[in-house]
């Protein structure tokens, strides 16, 4: 005797199956459910049976299956296992970054007018207790390790996971405002493409469509910083050849970035990398504007380095 | 004994459905449930629905393409086609599967002592 096994009403069958592919990239799942659901309604106008109909299309994990297989391969793959280890090391470093900086600027940013000036950037701790100063770096550090984490993670956890904990990482530089919170803004946005990294429902055309955009907004973006030096030049609020330079690599960064240089963006990587060395260092009058503009410089270089070349690698595999 | 044969049967159809689908089209356009009932019939795949994930990865490479066409009935049905790539693929197979079912042959033929 044959086990009887309730078939599934074709409703129920197109929800579940719907439901397996939801790691799928989303043009991909309509077309199969679609494409299932014709076939069913085809059947019925041939006079078959719901329950015949189900029976034969087989169950709806060995429909979908081969579908995954073949998403979690793409999770596998070089690149995507390379993006998420580059930016796992970014995470974790601009985390630490945070974490010191955001320790040893406390009184610079608290007291800036009131504190004395002696104690500035001499201690790490400001008389607070030791125990104290270091719990709450190991705190802030924790943030720069939980962002990191996903890069590790097994994709299909990683996705959710990552979404999370740029959400968590955005709370925390909404809440510390714009004093500390500035410092956790690499973190932030590492965070943030770490999510758009585990992103295994981006298809290639998606992921092209994205690029396209990141690119001229970010060859604009990249442009906006020279041209404040060029009005600084022009209104000679600005003097020495600093200012030329900046103007020079700052054309050089957008121009290319739009025509897709790779030299464009390992520029804009590095002068964005400067620019926040610098901000810390010199913690000068324009400190949060050097800050602010080097993450820019910098995650637009590393957007790029990451992704824009894609699509070259892409088309060469499947033509070999 | 039959779940044996199922099993090897199984695993030679995994291989060659693609080129099934390809040798079907290349008689004419087909859509998707005169595909599926035809190769259900000649039992080369077990469940008529996961050939719609293989015409889906087919597509992506540009194996197959898919037109609208009104069908019999008055509706719009999904038909297949195959592009020239695909037919150039069906020709890389006949070849292949010749060479390999007369390879296979030989040595079958010769372990049942027919051929020494």
């Amino acid at each position: 005797m044959a086990k009887v096994v309730e078939t599934p009403s074709v409703e129920e069958y197109l929800r579940e199956l719907n439901h397996l592919l939801r790691h799928v990239p989303v043009q991909l799942r309509h077309e199969l459910v679609a494409d299932i659901a014709e076939h069913i309604d085809e059947g019925r106008e041939q006079g078959r049976s719901d329950r015949e109909i189900v029976t034969a299309l087989g169950n709806a994990e060995s429909v979908a299956a081969p579908v995954l297989e073949e998403v979690l391969l793409r999770g596998a793959a070089p690149t995507m296992k390379r993006n998420r280890r580059v930016l796992g090391i970014v995470a974790f470093v601009t985390g630490l970054f945070a974490a010191i900086v955001s320790r040893s600027s406390d009184s610079t940013v608290i007291n800036m007018t009131f504190g004395p000036t002696e104690m500035q950037g001499a201690s790490i701790n400001y008389g607070y207790s030791d125990i104290f100063a270091a719990s709450q770096l190991l705190i802030f550090i924790s943030l720069g390790l939980m962002v990191a984490a996903s890069s590790v993670m097994r994709p299909r956890i990683a996705r959710s996971y990552s979404v999370a904990a740029a959400i968590v990482m955005t709370v925390v530089v909404i809440i510390c405002g714009t004093g500390l919170g500035m410092f956790f803004v690499p973190s932030m946005v590492a965070a943030w493409l770490l999510a758009g990294a585990n992103n295994l429902k981006m298809g290639a055309d998606q992921r092209d469509r994205r690029s396209r955009t990141v690119r001229i907004v970010g060859g604009i973006a990249l442009l906006l910083p020279s041209s404040l030096a060029v009005a600084g030049i022009l209104s000679g609020s600005v003097l020495g050849v600093g200012p030329y330079i900046f103007v020079a690599l700052g054309l050089a960064c957008s121009v290319g970035y739009l025509k897709s240089f790779r030299f464009a963006q390992w520029l804009a990587c590095i002068t964005g990398g400067l620019l926040m060395v610098m901000a810390i260092i010199d913690q000068g009058m324009l400190m949060a504007a050097f800050w602010l503009g080097g993450i820019m410089y910098f995650f637009f270089g590393l957007y790029g380095l990451l992704w824009f070349s894609d699509r070259r690698a892409v088309s060469t595999t499947v033509l070999q | 004994m039959f779940e044996q044969r199922e099993k090897i049967a199984t695993n030679i159809r995994k291989g060659v459905l693609e080129y099934c689908v390809l040798g079907s089209l290349s008689s004419g356009d087909k859509y998707g449930l005169e595909l599926a009932e035809q190769l259900t019939e000649l039992n080369l795949t077990a469940g008529e629905g996961s050939l719609y994930p293989l015409l889906a990865r087919m597509k992506a490479a540009g194996l197959v393409e898919t037109q609208w066409h009104e069908g019999g009935t008055g509706r719009k049905r999904k038909y297949y086609s195959i592009t020239a790539h695909g037919h150039q693929m069906l020709n890389e197979f006949r070849a292949v599967w010749t060479e390999i079912a007369g390879q296979v042959e030989q040595i079958l033929g010769g372990q049942n002592g027919e051929g020494s």
